[in-house]
């Protein structure tokens, strides 16, 4: 199979994701936190995943749980990838004092831990999910900046720009026109590998209890029938279809960054001369 | 005759690095409505003696000016008071160096195991790179790395804990054998498989860097020096790719190494293992806001410590970095 | 005698996009005691022919005719017989200096380990040995010297570095690959002379795209154009007469000569023109010229040309 084949797969599977979230009262039988049967009913046509500790509908609790996920994943890498490549860029492009300041600045910021740093923030603010994601797409730029500051110097170096600056174009416009073209595939592949790595870390941050009790997602649902003991009482549909989404979702997205960069960054996996 | 300069300048950075971590918490805390003291003796009981909230404002100088307060927090920072869990009502750094030690248990033995695996994996792929048995590998790590670990750890104690009976569910001993004191043995038992999902954590990131390390070093014109010499592959890998290779690898590594102290949070949950994983979770759950502080603050030390050692290290086997430019 | 036989070699490399030919049908030959320079512009498959006598080049490398090194063909010898014939019987200089040293090992160590590998050479009879390579090269305190490693060199340092590494052993062929390129003109000069003494009486070939380097140093010249040779001959007459248009180009083009470059650019690797491959730069261009291709054909005693005029 083809490189471009793992990427429509995942393409493919990516829309199921998003339409089942953006659907969801559509798709969902029952509200996310609706107790509509007995608890542990195990699966059948009234429940298609059967039901939990109180009775709720695991089908309906994935479908909405879903939307926590995919906005916690999404949102931050949306962030994170636009702050770093306006950085980037304008680092790259303008050079300089300011560039090597910001470096230094950089440098100095690396190595503090951002998974325990969040942990603080979101004990201290308390904040909803959209705010987390803000929080942690900021603290996550940090890393990225480096990687695109590195392609934008070398672009603004080439006779294509200084070109560009001869016929009179400001700034702004070479930086968005000229440089912001070129650097997409970075860009892209940038996104698509933060989503996974951020989607997986909501889930995970969820599983730990970062959020309140009443949001219901997929890692609060595993944490929850892990920590009830859906293993050793045997009620696989209570722990399984949240595992599974969560892994689905993130092969899509491994898969899609894996195929992206190696399309835009051919390795010749030959020895050059 | 490592350039002084440099070696200075990483020593700073690290320097502000931590500083900015100690004034973030101090600031966090200092944000808190109500002050801390005051929270902290609520959470424990709902009488306040006098006598005690004048004791800590006189030892945490809280009546003074906030610069003031920021020093005395900084210099309590250093000696090692990092302030009482609302929780346990217990100093948080006694308690998170003695959980320490326990996720020391099975991270120490999981990092080395899986530097090395992973290293020695890594180079072979990168080696063959392009080959069957390297994609098939390459694949299947990418495979592995996409499933969270929490997951990988559930599914874990499913086929090996509970199905298979092979390992305990959990926890760090057995009841039976608590009363005659730890048994060293019932506990590496109880460690062996979050060892080894640690383990492959570690060797899934290292095995990335290093095969992308070597596949760079082997497509420079040096190995092709090497082989116009006329050495056989294995002394071109041996002497001429790998060291080139590992040295990326340090740096890589002390990364990977640093995010694991958090990887292991889920893998403590999962198995109940009493270390600063199950701690964080403890604590978050319980918002019990010194204890993720002061684990914040541990994890800074570590990493920007590992950081420096790493850097240090560096530039001691990089020639180019060793000598400077000339 | 003929001591490196060259007979209708071929490269071609395997791409995303099918195949591309870099070298066709090359003929060439080496006696013992000749110097040979192979001149052409950037790109036209100069390292790729010194590489395919070296069986250095990359896997996707598709590589036919053959390169008889003392009776034997290289191109059918197994990894291991190359591996006696580099270094040993045949070296290679390669070009750029700057990346083709091992930034992490010391150069003492480098210049040695061809002597470990090829000769019984070992401990304080190597050192000496690696000593007396670096003196013989112009390289000062060579005690110290050795201890270097090679970002701590200049570029006209590194190319003395890499000669002594070529010449470890004593080989019977020195493949040297841009010697000079990338210097300044003072450094040249000496690494220049450097070679000519060395090279005294050693057989060479001397890849180069500096036609000053070549009549410098060549005794016989062979002219590159995308991939295949056009012109052979004795270095002198070659640069006093020039017969094909692309020397005379190339001698125009050189900076001594008033620097007139060829117009236009040599094709990229298979896009070939029909008929004969330098027509659409070509001066002297005839009809048909675009249709037949023209065969590398003896002239006068000891030239060659591949042009149809001499036809
Ligand atoms: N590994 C390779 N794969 C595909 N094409 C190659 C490879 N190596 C060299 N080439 C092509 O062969 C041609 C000749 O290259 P080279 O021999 O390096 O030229 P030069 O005469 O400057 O030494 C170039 O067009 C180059 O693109
Ligand atoms: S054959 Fe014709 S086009 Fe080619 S070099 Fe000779 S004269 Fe020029
Ligand atoms: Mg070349």
């Amino acid at each position: 199979m083809t490189r471009n084949a793992f990427l429509w797969i995942s393409v493919a599977i990516l829309a199921v994701y998003f339409t089942v979230a953006l659907l969801a009262p559509f798709i969902a039988p029952y509200g996310a936190t609706e107790i509509t049967g007995s608890p542990f009913q195990p699966p059948d046509s009234g429940h298609l995943f059967g039901t939990n500790d109180v009775g709720q509908d695991i089908f309906s609790q994935l479908v909405y749980g879903s939307r926590v996920t995919l906005i916690f994943g999404f949102c931050s890498a949306l962030l994170s990838v636009s702050i770093s490549t306006c950085a980037g860029i304008v680092l790259g492009y303008y050079g300089g004092n300011l560039d090597e300041v910001v470096c230094r600045i950089l440098d100095i910021l690396m190595p503090i831990p951002i998974f325990p740093l969040l942990i603080v923030l979101t004990t201290f603010f308390n904040p909803g999910i959209v705010q987390v994601s803000i929080l942690m797409g900021v603290l996550g730029s940090i890393h990225g900046i480096r990687l695109i500051r590195a392609p934008a110097l070398s672009l603004a170096e080439t006779p294509f720009i200084e070109g560009a600056r001869s016929i009179g174009a400001t700034d702004l416009r070479i930086m968005s026109r000229h440089i912001l073209p070129n650097l997409m595939p970075v860009v892209t592949a940038k996104f698509v590998s933060s989503s996974q790595h951020y989607l997986v870390m909501g889930v995970g941050l969820s599983f730990i209890g970062l959020w309140d009790t009443m949001t219901v997602d997929w890692g609060s649902m595993i944490q929850n029938a892990y920590s009830s003991g859906a293993l050793s009482l045997g009620l696989w549909w209570w722990i399984l279809p949240p595992g599974i989404a969560v892994v689905g979702i993130s092969l899509a997205l491994a898969l899609a960054g894996y195929s992206l960069e190696e399309s835009f960054n051919p390795r010749l996996e030959v020895n050059r001369i | 005759m490592i350039d002084g300069h440099y070696l200075l300048r990483r020593i700073g950075y690290s320097g502000a690095a931590f500083v900015i971590c100690v004034t973030l918490t101090f600031f966090i805390l200092h944000l808190m409505p109500g002050d801390y003291i005051t929270n902290y003796l609520l959470s424990i009981s709902n009488y306040l003696p006098q006598e005690a909230v004048d004791q800590f404002y006189q030892q945490y100088g809280l009546d003074r000016p906030l610069w003031e307060q920021y020093v005395i927090y900084v210099c309590n920072i250093l000696q090692g008071h990092w302030g009482y869990s609302y929780q346990y009502g217990l100093p948080v750094f006694p308690m998170i160096m003695q959980k320490l030690t326990w996720s020391l248990v099975i991270l120490l033995p999981a990092v080395l195991l899986g530097i090395a695996i992973g290293i020695v994996l890594g180079a072979w792929s990168g080696w063959k790179s392009g080959g069957k048995k390297d994609l098939a590998l390459f694949n299947f790590m990418i495979v592995f790395r996409a499933i969270p670990e929490f997951w990988w750890a559930i599914m874990a104690v499913w086929v090996f804990a509970f199905s298979l009976q092979w390992f305990p569910l959990g926890g760090f001993t057995s009841i039976s054998v608590l009363s005659s004191g730890l048994n060293p043995w019932d506990v590496l038992y109880h460690a062996i498989l979050p060892i080894c999902l640690l383990t492959s954590f570690i060797v899934a990131g290292n095995y990335y860097v290093m095969r992308n390390s070597m596949i760079a070093v082997i497509g420079e014109d040096y190995i092709t020096t090497a082989r116009a010499k006329g050495l056989d592959e294995r002394a071109v890998l041996w002497r001429h790719a790998l060291k080139n290779a590992l040295l990326p690898m340090v740096t890589m590594t002390t990364f990977q190494v640093a995010g694991i102290i958090m990887g292991s949070v889920f893998i403590e949950t999962v198995f109940s293992w009493p270390g600063i994983g199950l701690l964080t979770t403890d604590a978050l759950r319980m918002r019990d806001l010194p204890i993720l502080e002061g684990i914040f603050l541990l994890d800074a030390l570590m990493t920007i410590g590992a950081m420096l050692a790493a850097d240090i290290l560096a530039s001691h086997l990089d020639p180019r970095i060793r000598m400077g430019d000339q | 005698m003929s001591l490196l036989e060259i007979a209708g070699l071929s490269v071609q490399f395997e791409g995303r996009d099918g195949t591309v030919p870099v070298l066709d049908n090359i003929d060439l030959e080496i006696n013992s005691g000749d110097r040979v320079a192979l001149i052409g512009e950037s790109g036209c498959g100069k390292t790729v022919f010194g590489m395919s006598v070296m069986r250095l080049l990359p896997s996707n490398a598709r590589v036919t005719g053959s390169a008889r090194y003392a009776g034997r063909d290289l191109l059918l010898a197994d990894e291991r017989e190359m591996q006696q014939v580099r270094g040993k019987k045949i070296a290679m200089i390669s070009q750029n200096s700057a990346s083709v040293l091992n930034p992490v090992l010391t150069i003492g160590d480098q210049i040695a380990e061809s002597l470990t590998i090829h000769t019984s050479c070992r401990g304080k009879d190597l050192h000496r040995e690696v000593i007396a390579l670096l003196t013989s090269l112009g390289i000062e305190r060579p005690e110290e010297n050795m201890q270097k490693y090679p970002h701590q060199f200049s570029g006209g340092m590194r190319e003395r570095i890499l000669i002594a590494m070529a010449l470890a052993c004593n080989p019977d062929l020195i493949i040297a690959d841009e010697p000079t390129s990338g210097l300044d003109a003072l450094v040249k000069a000496q690494i220049l002379e450097l070679l000519r003494t060395v090279m005294q009486d050693r057989t060479l070939l001397l890849i180069t795209h500096d036609l000053g380097t070549a009549s410098a140093l060549a005794s016989h010249t062979a002219v590159m154009y995308a991939g295949e040779i056009v012109e052979y001959g004795p270095t002198q007459e070659l640069f006093t007469y020039p017969l094909h248009p692309y020397t005379q180009g190339l001698i125009a083009a050189s900076p001594s000569a008033g620097f007139h470059p060829i117009p236009g650019v040599s094709p990229a690797p298979g896009q070939v023109p029909p008929g004969c491959w330098f027509c659409p730069r070509c001066t002297c261009a005839t009809d048909r010229c675009s249709t037949g291709h023209p065969s590398l054909k003896k002239t006068g005693t000891n030239r060659q040309v591949r042009c149809l005029r001499y036809d």
